[in-house]
């Protein structure tokens, strides 16, 4: 028998999807690439540390990817063996989140690589070590996006988890994910500015957290979200871990 | 005799219905032992629990002599192999892949995989698979690691008569090597020719727990003697042997020493005999028998 670990990540390994969404993910930050060609120099800029949106779309990939990695255990029934081999339900959980999280943070990197090759063939022009934003280079702007959004991004693994261990449905999970990842600081913004009444609460909800890289890009985001940039991370942190646990919970009482 | 598993009162309540009312059964090590009973009887429930994979609420369940809960099971990882219900696995991996998730002897492997004959698909993603194909992965999953004790629910679901009989000839070998089994099935036909031993479950319930043997005594035979005229062979019978009160050409088991002579008496008397038959009467309609016998007994005691 081979350590569960190793069998996510051969399963991850195995899965086709696993590769083409994030091959389409690329894909989509190329196009972003080619059609901004013509913008002036202080915009190249931040599609370089935006990483041609390309985090963005690996949210997309990496929340389809959670969760199908989660109900496909149940709907195949494969669960039996997982549960069999781990001797507790909470170890086989966890185990899935970090193999989840190594392919997020392997997805990252290869973001990374992405935007800098692209802007190796597209933006000769581009100095990497030319200043931006938070008196560093462009190339550090870009890797602090990075940082940024992989640890926001388990504000995403939290909600789709849970969502999941709920569900016997992975699409059910994906479309809550990507609804919240497009709509849920939009919502969050308008429900903030509508009652002015609740902001000291509801400013703490989790919506509005996702506004976290925009405030980091823009500090002026503050009039809209109420917080600081520390006091969102601290959020960001407490409520992943909320949903992450609260996920543990139901995922061990699931009937299989 | 060594016990490889043993179930002490063990009871499982679900939305207020007992699912598993009072079981207790041990098996013996080097044992076949069949578990059949109607479809929703709990053979499924009890394989379950038996693999940690269901709390239980009262009771004990032990394998190779220790503790087995939901929260704690690693003796099933070691000791145990199982398939249930249907064939659990990963459409997007080959056959070999998942021998390979579940046991790192590649020796191993290659012995199930050549023992059950799926060397032809066993490269082939298992979404390409046919419901014959996928039990008999699930099967060589449960038996790759040559555990000590194997628990398959419904095997032969899906399976061709060959392959049945193939699947029965593995179970066989299998067990002389040292493996104890314990197999269940709405059918007991199926069973009958292999099982040393069987725990019949009705309604949560282990209504009879026996050997093949033991129930084939309890089987009721009949021989039916059919003739071109069964009325006047009927006389004659009653006229020679009028002690025996015989109503019909159907004999009962406990007169079929005599079927000699009578059969001789209708020749003398120049009836031709068509045809001798023993009736259908077997295991299934014995079990069936005894589960009625047992139920009506219990309603007559509310
Ligand atoms: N999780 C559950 N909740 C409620 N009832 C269940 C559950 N699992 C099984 N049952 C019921 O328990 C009974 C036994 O089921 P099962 O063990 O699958 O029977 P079998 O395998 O003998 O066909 C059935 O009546 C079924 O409806
Ligand atoms: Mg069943």
């Amino acid at each position: 028998m081979k350590p569960l670990m190793y069998q996510e990540f051969l399963k991850l390994r195995f899965k086709k999807s696993t590769w083409i969404s994030l091959i389409i993910a690329v894909g989509m930050m190329v196009l972003t690439g080619l059609t901004t060609l013509n913008v002036g120099s202080s915009d190249s800029k931040y599609y370089f540390s935006s990483a041609y949106g390309g985090f963005q779309w690996f949210i997309i990939v990496l929340i389809a990817i959670n969760a199908s990695s989660i109900t496909s255990e149940f709907q195949f029934g494969t669960i039996k063996h997982l549960v069999i081999q781990a001797d507790s339900r909470w170890r086989v959980y966890y185990i899935k989140l970090l193999a989840i999280s190594c392919y997020n943070f392997i997805g990252h990197i290869i973001i990374f690589l992405a935007a800098v090759l692209i802007k190796l063939l597209l933006y000769p022009g581009l100095d990497l070590f030319s200043h931006y934003h938070y008196g560093s280079t462009v190339i550090v702007n870009l890797i602090l996006n990075g940082a940024l959004d992989f640890f926001l991004s388990y504000l995403f693994i939290g909600m789709v988890t849970l969502i999941a261990c709920i569900s016997s449905n992975s699409a059910v999970a994906v479309s809550v994910g990507i609804g919240v990842a497009f709509a849920g600081e939009g919502l969050s913004n308008m429900l903030l500015s509508s009652f002015p009444s609740i902001i000291p609460i509801m400013r703490w909800n989790p919506f509005n957290m996702l506004n976290f890289q925009q405030q980091f890009a823009y500090p002026e985001h503050i009039h809209d979200t109420h917080l600081l940039l520390s006091q969102m991370g601290i959020g960001i942190f407490v409520w992943s871990c909320l949903f992450l646990v609260l996920g543990q919970l139901l995922f061990q009482r699931r009937k299989i | 005799m060594e016990k490889i598993a043993e179930l002490q009162n063990v009871s499982l309540r679900k939305h207020g219905g007992k699912i598993l009312d009072d079981i207790s059964f041990d098996l013996n090590a080097g044992g076949i032992w069949g578990i059949v009973g109607p479809n929703g009887s709990g053979k499924t429930t009890i394989m379950k629990v038996m693999l940690g994979l269901l709390k239980y609420d009262k009771g004990t369940v032990k394998i190779d002599n220790q503790l087995v809960t939901s929260k704690k099971h690693s003796v099933v990882r070691d000791q145990v192999g199982a398939l249930i219900e249907n064939p659990s696995l990963y459409p997007y991996l080959t056959g070999l892949q998942h021998l390979s998730l579940y046991s790192s002897d590649k020796k191993k492997i290659s012995t199930i995989v050549q023992q059950l004959k799926m060397t032809n698909y066993i490269k082939l993603k298992t979404k390409l698979y046919s419901l014959g194909m996928k039990q008999k992965l699930g099967i060589a999953i449960a038996l790759v690691n040559c555990p000590k004790l194997v628990i398959l629910d419904e095997p032969m679901n899906g399976l061709d008569p060959k392959s049945a009989r193939e699947l029965r000839m593995l179970i066989q070998q299998k067990n002389r090597e040292g493996t104890t089994f314990l197999i269940s099935s709405h059918v007991l036909s199926e069973l009958q020719k292999i099982i040393t031993g069987i725990i019949i479950v009705n309604d949560g319930k282990i209504s009879i727990e026996t050997t093949p043997s033991e129930l084939k005594k309890k089987v009721n035979k009949q021989v039916i003697i059919n003739t071109n005229d069964n009325d006047k062979a009927l006389k004659t019978l009653n006229v020679l042997f009028p002690d025996d009160g015989l109503k019909s050409l159907i004999i009962d088991s406990d007169k079929s020493e005599k079927l000699n002579e009578y059969l001789q008496a209708i020749i003398n008397n120049d009836i031709q005999i068509l045809s001798v038959n023993d009736s259908q009467d077997d295991l299934e309609n014995t079990m069936l028998e005894l589960m009625q016998h047992k139920s009506d007994k219990e309603g007559s005691n509310l």
